[in-house]
């Protein structure tokens, strides 16, 4: 059996809202896109602009953007059936604790959903993190006190048992051995989980619409923030760089040296990073023997593979390191690469469409999204082949 | 080419750089040429890295990452010609490095450790005391850097006596009557430093024991971290040996399980000496570049040992600082240098397993 609220309360802090209505059993989810929801995720937006620090975090200005009131109300665009939905319950997220403001947007998916939103946020210091935190207590209305709950606790197998009892939905972001840890905690038969494993992302970039580019600098910086931004460890960041067209040799020359100035001027390597990296090259030169490995300095690592297997998948690295290949006819080729595993494709000078209709006669196991270069991180309520708002949500079916 | 056997006949710590360079640019070339040919793995690497051939100093000679050998078999002789496969130390579920030696590896290993070894301890053996417990031997699962540690040094014993029991107590009625046996003599004390730390050093300063060996002899090694924690220095550590047991003559020595055999000893000036058969390179953390004199970097070390497998060059995942060529005070020739602990491990952003990391 479960602790009870009041021993779970002995093993961690709540930091926004109120978990009295579990222990009353006074579960009272809102429909999808509730008013109530839209206006608080609007004054707290307005407040995160307001405030004078928020300027100095770039992410936390990027999500009080996303939850505006007119960006909120155009993702509800795309929900124009839901509003005869229920939220499903309780909704408890697992946070990651290594990006800082991963938990807000679970959070918001999760009130969006109209369910009660528990999150648990990683102890670990972000100064967003906790700004943040302190500008939700501060707008959040008495009314919503029991739908967005945040909480902070180490490491403790009850207390997830304990939310994971009373959770419809579990929600678990960050890697497959952290899912592996929460899945000892049982859910409620009828609950279910939403899980982001280990994933990786590739780059389909076409060389000659590149060299026509002007603005070979602005492509630069969205793949430094696709990619080096977090270290190029986040589930979007992209691993293999897929070269199409005619002058790819001229294009890689270009694209490589101008993505390392700004490496050069704005990342922080480490001496264990270079050497890790160093050792990841070697172990792709070990097992596939036509590959060729371009150092560009200790920041950026670059493997030339002839041929793309599914085995490349086990060597990705992160921290300026990168799987390169040359298309010879088709999106074909791709094929050993999309498993399971590949989550986002981004593209540069193609079209998005065209990709998408000629990847899908293959029926890839993996790829859910395909995103502009420089937008991988943005977040979406389409998330990891998930729908979050109908995942979140359930509907009364007539006959 | 000088073959290894004359090799071994230059004076182990009387070779100028520039000889024993040299000699050893040719030397390594070759090898670095026999195991890409012998190693499909090891060819492959290099020439991904378009580092096959045209090595014009031995800086140009190609290094692994010393952490491959955790990851792949790297042998650059036939299984059936392999005497004995070392592993490092490594707790329960970590990746151990593996390494494969042939008859002719495994003799100059042994061989070439004497030679070093026997340039501090006098070339007679001597009685040995074991800062371990005898089961480090006994548990084959166990038997790692360890045990090859003390398996190699023990040569030069000429009794032994584990001065640790099985449950890591100090044997203290049995060091004592053992070292009376041997009184007047030189005696050599061997092991881990954090294991001379915690189980001799503390063990006798709390039981109040205090001995006195004066042509004593201390070789220790395996790293600082532990003591570093404690806020214990090289110079503390060596005035507390002094103080316990009366020994001035304590060497801590830096080597690793993949280059078995070349270890680096430190002098009395405490620097670590390169011996002519091994060297150290230092890299600049951003290029591996060559770093100067006095700069603090990643070591790599070259040796000429290895030749049932690809390790005659690897990058460490130390750093370390050269301080000075044919020039220490001690009067050894060839590089002088200090370590200045493992490459720090750096936090990585990203989503992926961070509830896990958590709290671990």
């Amino acid at each position: 059996m479960p602790m009870t609220l009041h021993d779970v309360m002995n093993h961690l802090s709540i930091e926004v809202g109120s978990l009295a209505f579990l222990d009353k059993h006074e579960v009272r989810p809102l429909a999808p896109f509730d008013q109530q929801i839209i206006e608080f995720c609007s004054i707290l937006s307005k407040a995160i602009m307001k405030h004078p620090d928020a300027k100095l975090y770039a992410d936390l200005m990027t999500f009080a953007f996303w939850i505006r009131q007119s960006s909120i109300e155009h993702l509800s665009e795309g929900y124009l059936d839901v509003h005869q939905r229920i939220g499903r319950g309780v909704s408890f997220h697992i946070a990651p604790s290594n990006v800082s403001l991963n938990f807000a947007y679970s959070l918001i998916a999760g009130l969006l959903s109209g369910t009660h939103a528990i999150v648990r946020v990683s102890s670990k210091h972000f100064p967003q993190t906790e700004l943040l935190i302190k500008l939700i207590k501060e707008t959040l209305p008495k009314s919503l006190e029991e739908y967005v709950i945040i909480v902070k606790y180490p490491r403790n197998k009850e207390v997830n048992d304990y939310f994971s009892f009373n959770a419809q939905v579990r929600i678990v972001w960050g890697g497959d051995q952290t899912i592996q840890e929460l899945r000892r905690s049982p859910l409620p038969i009828r609950s279910k989980d939403i899980v982001f494993a280990d994933r990786f992302s590739i780059l389909l970039i076409d060389a000659d619409t590149y060299l026509k580019e002007e603005d070979q600098l602005a492509i630069a910086k969205g793949f430094y923030n696709d990619t080096y931004l977090f270290d190029q460890n986040a589930c979007t960041s992209p691993r293999f760089v897929i070269w199409t067209g005619q002058s790819i040799s001229e294009a890689k020359n270009k694209f490589w040296n101008q993505l390392l100035k700004l490496v050069l001027l704005n990342y922080q390597n480490y001496p264990v990073r270079a050497v890790e990296k160093y050792k990841n090259a070697a172990l792709i030169a070990a097992a596939s023997d036509s590959s060729k490995i371009i150092t560009m300095t200790n920041w950026l690592y670059r493997v030339e593979v002839q041929e793309l297997t599914s085995d490349l998948i086990e060597y990705i690295g992160n921290s300026g390191f990168f799987i390169e290949y040359s298309l010879q006819s088709s999106l074909k080729e791709l094929f050993p690469l999309m498993t399971e595993k590949l989550q986002t494709l981004s593209y540069f000078g193609l079209e998005a469409l065209e990709i998408k209709k000629e990847l899908s006669p293959f029926k890839p196991s993996g790829v859910d999204r395909i995103v502009p270069l420089g937008r991988t991180m943005e977040f979406d309520l389409y998330w990891d082949g998930y729908d979050l708002i109908r995942e979140l949500s359930r509907e009364i079916s007539v006959l | 080419m000088m073959n290894y056997e004359e090799i071994l006949q230059l004076d182990v710590f009387q070779t100028p750089q520039s000889v024993k360079e040299a000699v050893f640019l040719p030397y390594l070339s070759q090898l670095t040429l026999h195991h890409s040919q012998q190693s499909h793995a090891y060819g492959a690497i290099l020439e991904a890295f378009n580092k096959k051939e045209n090595y014009q100093t031995i800086s140009d000679i190609p290094f692994l990452p010393v952490s491959l050998f955790k990851e792949l078999e790297l042998k650059s002789v036939c299984d059936s010609e392999v005497f004995k496969t070392m592993t490092s130390s490594g707790t329960t579920g970590q990746a151990v490095s593996k390494i494969y030696l042939d008859k002719t590896t495994a003799s100059n290993q042994q061989r070439t450790l004497a030679k070093i070894v026997s340039s501090f301890l006098g070339s007679s053996r001597v009685p040995m005391i074991i800062v371990d417990s005898p089961s480090v031997l006994k548990d084959r699962l166990m038997f790692s850097a360890r045990g090859a540690g003390i398996l190699g040094f023990s040569m030069f014993g000429s009794k032994t006596f584990y001065a640790l029991k099985d449950d890591m107590s100090l044997d203290e009625d049995g060091l004592q009557s053992f070292v009376e046996q041997y009184q007047n003599q030189r005696i050599l004390f061997f092991g881990f430093t954090f294991m001379i730390w915690q189980h001799l050093i503390k063990e006798l300063e709390k039981l109040r024991i205090t001995i006195n060996i004066p042509q004593g002899i201390v070789f220790h090694g395996g790293g600082w971290k532990k003591l570093h924690e404690e806020r214990v220095s090289n110079r503390q550590f060596k005035s507390r040996v002094e103080q316990q047991l009366g020994i001035h003559e304590v060497h801590d020595y830096y080597g690793m399980v993949e280059q078995t055999g070349t270890i680096y000893i430190e002098c009395e000036h405490g620097h670590l000496h390169c011996s002519a058969y091994s060297d150290v390179i230092i890299r600049d953390y951003d290029n591996f570049n060559e770093l100067p004199l006095k700069q603090t970097g990643i070591i790599q070390v070259l040796s000429l040992l290895p030749e049932s497998y690809p390790g005659h060059s690897l990058l460490t995942e130390d750093q370390g600082t050269v301080w000075g060529v044919d020039d220490c005070p001690c009067g050894r020739k060839g590089k002088h240098f200090t370590i200045e602990g493992r490459l720090q491990h750096a936090e990585i952003r990203g989503c992926s397993d961070t509830y896990a990391n958590d709290f671990t």
